[in-house]
């Protein structure tokens, strides 16, 4: 279950000691202001638990994602109190499409990857996630000590190997936490838990020029060329999940077959489009043509 | 050593490949992309199959869909729209060409010549370009749109809106017309019917009215590839360029190499007034990572808006006047929906075959949209949220509410009906701007050295840029209104960097061009530019695809006259268009 080197060394010295430990430390030296956290009784916990709650809060935060763009008769639809009476996005799995996408999209360097998470998760420090009782048990065995107490030193026992999709997780949750405190509700992501007005306000902060958050996030960024490019990466991200939700809803992502390069049944899109009534197959022509502007074949 | 080697086989490249291929010239083009040989056999009408930029068929990538796109980086907000591969962008584009405004040419004495980019201006005449573009539309060839209807109601409204119909290739006056579109026009059972059964060539020829421009085209079915309906480079320059010792007496069939990606350009130093001279390239295998370098007595460069800084900045040629890269141009995109309680064929018929022009502010143009695509465009913006939050902009104005995103439930009752929806995109003539540049990135590097690094912040545009954005969204609003639209939305699009220009321009002045008016670097003696880059300007709007050609065209002639010792050709003889019988011959012998 735990892996070996340094990963295996530091699970093998009791990782939620250091952990809990290194975050009392650098909070207080850092920030000069308590863990809000530290009071909390120290666990052993393994990495395996560590990228399990991270991937399940990912799964839910981008659950949230797709009902926020493109609602259905889905729980997270109904939960953020902006609902269809027929199937959305959650329906096509266009989930998995943005979390997908978002991993490709940047091909973070691993240094660069930690330093963005070390930044992001020193405010998470400050004001932690909370994850719902009711749904503690999501998010894995320990999984809710973690996701509650991530502290900037988190990434060290993940040797890198972290996705964009955790990372845009992260941001969109510290997002929502700073806008609504904390959050009760069904879902462990504290996105998941937002009305769909106050998923706007988290919008509104990570796509504006003057966002704090940000900023901030970039400010925290020791080397010069990585907090250079910073706001760049993260308004990449947060255009793209926000723009990818709804081609992911109403693209042939689902039922695409790649044996045959045709879709293997109506795209659910393209049912709730009206588009194509007759495919598949896909049509390769139309009987659309009408003829020429004032009958002029050319000009 | 060859005579010629060309970098990139998108809208430019091919141009001068067929070009010098035709006067007997020993040509080499390099592409990074794939090759596409069998569009048939591989591609699909699919949205995700086919365009997403991450994995699709046409994404600005490698050939090998296991490996992960190319990246760029993007300063600030915005999203890339381009593809590599044989054909470039043009694989995806809507065959759309309509000539420049006149204005944005030398001499030009109009009454409205205070409303273009005057600093900015082609270093000719705009009689000059004509024949060139004469050439390149009898060449593709350049035909009227068929009319379906969609067109039908955007003719109708432009009509109620006041405007009057532009009847010819010249733009004289603000007015709309059917495209001028590099498509072959339907024939036999083509737009007739959307039986399957009977749209196989010969049955069925031209344009089938299949509305998947965007999707790369190859119909009709079994048509050979010169005859495919959609004139992008795949289907009509490279097949010439290919085969040119077949069609053309005297003519030599360049050498085509794909996967192949141009890491450096090779060069000496020299006195004189060209502080150096190309001698040839260095590219590197896609698929096996061998580098291989051949020499050559000219060089083009035709990677697109993007990729030219970057590999001129990687290979360190000079950069005298600090324009490299700089003076990016993007038609600042935006994208005006109306929504109508009829159907105005919203996803049928062709993909783009009406438009209108206006002289000093741009153009606009309809749309028909697949779904996937179409919820792409509605939830991009740079206004936040329609109706929760506007990003500090959210304009209001002829359209309904604030410019913005649109989300949730409205985007689930906007896209209820795809046939009622008529959706215009707006190309403004924007101004080129020095802070507007690609350079190269100091984060991430890939394969083939650092990334280019892109940066187009589209609030700080010029007034003019966004007062001409403004007014055509403006005018789309009226149209769409004159044709009944119940709701109009805005959308106020964060840059889609589509229609990219004049990243390495041509001018009139060595202190703000990379090329002189022949389009030969005047730094780098025997390097020439012949892609989107080299445009002077934004061309007041219209799409750049022609103009790139018919420049390309001319560049070719500059090329021929000053290194090969020949002759102009295009005052003196007729072209070969790309679907003459010879040609076709041509590519049935040689099985392309």
């Amino acid at each position: 279950m735990i892996g070996s080197g340094v990963l295996g060394a530091a699970a093998a010295v009791n990782p939620g000691m250091a952990f809990a430990h290194w975050g009392r430390d650098k909070g207080k030296g850092r920030w000069g202001r308590d863990n809000p956290q530290e009071n909390v009784e120290p666990v052993d916990w393994t990495v395996e638990q560590l990228r399990t709650a991270l991937d399940r809060l990912r799964d839910d935060t981008f659950f949230a994602m797709i009902a926020f763009g493109v609602p259905g008769n889905d729980p997270y639809s109904e939960y953020q109190g902006v609902s269809t009476p027929y199937p959305g996005g959650i329906t096509t799995r266009a989930d998995l499409y943005l979390a997908g996408g978002t991993n490709l999209l940047v091909p973070m360097p691993a240094s660069y990857m930690g330093q963005m998470l070390a930044s992001i998760a020193t405010y998470l420090a400050i004001q932690p996630m909370d994850i719902p009782e009711m749904a503690a048990g999501d998010v894995g065995e320990n999984g809710e000590y973690l996701l509650e107490n991530l502290n900037s030193t988190f990434t060290d026992y993940l040797e890198g190997e972290v996705s964009n999709s955790v990372l845009v997780a992260l941001l969109v949750n510290l997002a929502a936490t700073r806008v609504a405190g904390s959050i009760d509700g069904p879902f462990p992501s504290p996105f998941a838990n937002l009305g769909w007005e106050q998923k706007c306000r988290v919008f509104e902060e990570l796509e504006s020029e003057s966002s704090w958050l940000k900023r901030a996030i970039t400010w925290n960024i020791p080397d010069r060329d990585y907090r250079e490019a910073t706001p760049g990466v993260l308004s990449s991200m947060v255009a793209f999940i926000l723009r990818i939700a709804g081609f992911g809803s109403y693209c042939e992502f689902a039922v695409f077959n790649p044996e045959t390069r045709e879709v293997a049944q109506r795209p659910l899109g393209w049912v709730l489009s009206q588009y194509a009534p007759d495919a598949p197959p896909s049509g390769i022509g139309s009987d659309d043509f009408i003829g020429y502007y004032q009958g002029r074949r050319s000009v | 050593m060859r005579d010629v080697i060309i970098i990139g086989a998108g809208g430019g490249g091919p141009v001068v490949a067929k070009e010098l291929a035709e006067r007997g010239l020993d040509v080499l083009v390099l592409e990074a992309g794939a090759r596409h040989a069998r569009p048939e056999q591989q591609w699909s009408a699919l949205e995700n199959h086919m365009n997403s930029s991450l994995t699709g068929k046409l994404r600005f990538g490698p050939s090998d869909p296991a490996k992960p796109a190319w990246f760029r980086e993007l300063v600030t907000p915005g999203s890339f729209s381009q593809v590599s591969g044989v054909g470039g962008t043009t694989l995806h584009y809507y065959g759309n060409s309509p000539r420049a405004m006149p204005g944005v040419f030398a001499g030009y004495r109009g009454r409205d010549h205070g409303m273009y980019d005057s600093r900015h201006k082609f270093p000719f005449s705009y009689g000059e370009m004509r024949r060139y573009y004469e050439w390149t539309e009898a060449t593709l060839p350049v035909q009227t749109a068929a009319m379906g209807t969609k067109e039908q109601a955007f003719f109708q409204a432009a009509e109620a809106a006041g405007l009057s119909p532009i009847t010819g290739k010249d733009i004289t006056h603000a007015g709309f017309r059917p495209q001028e579109n590099a498509i072959l026009q339907p024939g036999g059972n083509a737009g007739r019917t959307s039986d399957p059964s009977q749209l196989n060539y010969p049955d069925a020829s031209g344009c089938t009215l299949c509305g998947h421009c965007f999707q790369g085209c190859m119909l009709p079915k079994g048509a050979p590839r010169n005859l495919k309906a959609r004139r992008s480079t795949d289907n009509s320059y490279m097949p010439m360029a290919l085969t040119a010792d077949l069609w053309k007496p005297g003519g030599k069939a360049i050498t085509l190499i794909s996967d192949a990606y141009v890491t450096r350009i090779l060069s000496d130093r020299q006195w004189g007034r060209r502080l150096q001279k190309a001698t040839g390239v260095e590219w590197r295998d896609v698929n096996t990572g061998e580098i291989h370098s051949e020499d050559a007595r000219v060089v083009v460069m035709a990677g697109g808006c993007i990729e030219n800084p970057r590999l001129w900045m990687n290979s360190d040629l000079p950069d005298p006047n600090g324009w490299v890269g700089r003076g990016l141009t993007d038609h600042a995109l935006d994208w005006v929906t109306g929504i109508f309680d009829h159907d105005v064929g919203g996803a049928r018929g062709t993909s783009c075959s009406s438009r209108a022009d206006f002289p000093g502010y741009g153009a606009i143009q309809n749309t028909a949209n697949t779904p996937g695509v179409q919820a792409n465009n509605l939830t991009n913006s740079d206004s936040g949220i329609r109706g929760a939050y506007t990003n500090g902009i959210g304009g209001q104005g002829a359209w309904d509410g604030d410019s913005g995103r649109v989300y949730g439930t409205e985007l689930k009752e906007v896209m209820s009906d795809i046939n009622r929806q008529m959706s215009i995109l707006v190309l403004t003539d924007d101004d080129v701007e020095y802070q507007n540049k690609v350079d190269v990135s100091r984060v991430f590097r890939d394969d083939h050295g650092p990334v280019a690094r892109v940066d187009i912040n589209k609030r700080r545009r010029s007034r003019r840029t966004q007062r001409n954005r403004d007014y055509l969204a403006t005018r789309a609003a009226e149209i769409l209104r004159a044709a009944g639209a119940r709701k109009i939305i805005r959308s106020d699009w964060a840059p889609v960097l589509l229609h990219l220009q004049s990243s390495m321009r041509m001018g009139d002045s060595a202190r703000n061009s990379v090329l002189d008016e022949n389009c030969e670097a005047r730094a780098v003696q025997g390097l020439f530019i012949a892609d989107n880059s080299a445009l002077p300007n934004s061309l007041g709007g219209p799409n750049p695809t022609l103009s790139t050609q018919a420049l390309a065209t001319r560049t070719a002639e500059k090329i021929f006259q000053q290194y090969f010792g020949g002759d102009a050709w295009v005052d003196r003889e007729s072209p070969i268009c790309s679907i003459d019988d010879v040609v076709t011959q041509a590519v049935i012998n040689r099985g392309i």
